[in-house]
């Protein structure tokens, strides 16, 4: 054989390889980050002092912050669209600037466990902090991986390349997105 | 896809995007109020229209085939079995067979609390 064969479809499936693969990462994840807060709540009910801990978190950055994601999430589906018109360089510029959404983002978070941990507030000082922490930072690692994805992605579509895969990123970046509404509203607003 | 239709399929994403953020400055607004039945209220359905809005329009879960929203909703099931399985042992201080002490422990050590009665130091459930 002198080429080499990649899968990008199955009829069994009904849909791209790599567009399951992503469903099912999303379906993975959803245990995972229920889980933490579906446990972070019933922690939550069991202790109403808690209530002093989540005034300490900066309702106003948490609300730039979920502006700043879901302007992100649409910079993903307009890249999307511009790629379905097969317009590669407009969807790696949309791309692009989703990737820097999830970047500032990071900064903003950055800054705030700065603040928390520079006031002695850091996991181990009680269950609290170990749920905001753990849950925060894992989301982070997932903005993380985010945006390098989409900067890859961003990196074949100005050349024309995967245009298939600007959608794939987008499903997920959405994701990412959903999740982060529940956070905010768990541990910010929620008090 | 002709350009009229680009433009008007994009004008629909920048109208939920509108929405998007727009929902979380009504929970915003609802919290500053400072009544905490409010901001739960406004929270759940703020938390519950975002994600629709997000997975209908942006995800676009209803063009896929069936089986996806079933595998997601399967993701959830586990996430509602884990919480109703564990949250009596978290939340309850004893049960059939088996008792949590340390949730009795002074106050100054950190323990889960039954909300509905008043905090002491716990050394009068022994006696």
């Amino acid at each position: 054989m002198s080429g080499q064969i990649i899968a990008t479809g199955r009829s069994a499936a009904g849909m791209p390889t790599g567009k399951l693969a992503v469903w099912m990462v999303i379906a993975s994840e959803i245990p995972i980050f229920g889980g933490i807060l579906a446990s972070y709540l019933m922690h939550r009910i069991g202790h109403p002092d808690w209530a002093q801990m989540t005034a300490g978190l900066n309702v106003w950055i948490g609300t730039f912050n979920t502006a700043l994601l879901v302007t992100s999430s649409l910079f993903a589906m307009l890249a999307h669209a511009a790629a379905e018109r097969g317009n590669g360089p407009l969807a790696a510029a949309r791309l692009r600037l989703a990737a820097y959404g999830g970047l500032v983002f990071l900064c903003i978070k950055a800054y705030e466990w700065y603040t928390k941990i520079s006031h002695d507030h850091v996991p181990q000082t009680g269950t609290f902090y170990g749920y905001y922490f753990s849950a925060t930072g894992l989301h982070a690692i997932h903005i993380l991986a985010g945006v390098a994805i989409l900067l890859a992605i961003a990196a074949q579509a100005e050349k024309g390349k995967h245009l298939g895969r600007v959608e794939l990123i987008g499903i997920y970046w959405h994701f990412v997105d959903v999740v982060w509404f529940f956070l905010f509203h768990i541990f910010y607003i929620i008090r | 896809m002709s350009n009229e239709a680009a433009a008007l399929e994009e004008r629909k994403y920048w109208r939920i995007w509108a929405i998007l953020v727009s929902l979380p400055l009504m929970s915003l607004a609802a919290q500053q109020t400072g009544l905490g039945w409010l901001a739960i209220t406004v929270s759940l359905v703020v938390m519950l229209t975002s994600t629709w809005f997000a997975v209908t329009t942006w995800m676009h879960v209803h063009l896929e085939p069936r089986y996806i929203p079933y595998l997601c909703i399967m993701g959830l099931a586990g996430m509602f079995m884990f919480f109703f399985m564990v949250s009596p042992d978290v939340m309850n201080h004893e049960g059939n067979n088996w008792k949590n002490p340390s949730a009795n422990a002074p106050a100054h050590i950190e323990r889960p609390v039954d909300p509905l009665k008043p905090r002491g130091t716990g050394v009068e459930a022994h006696h």
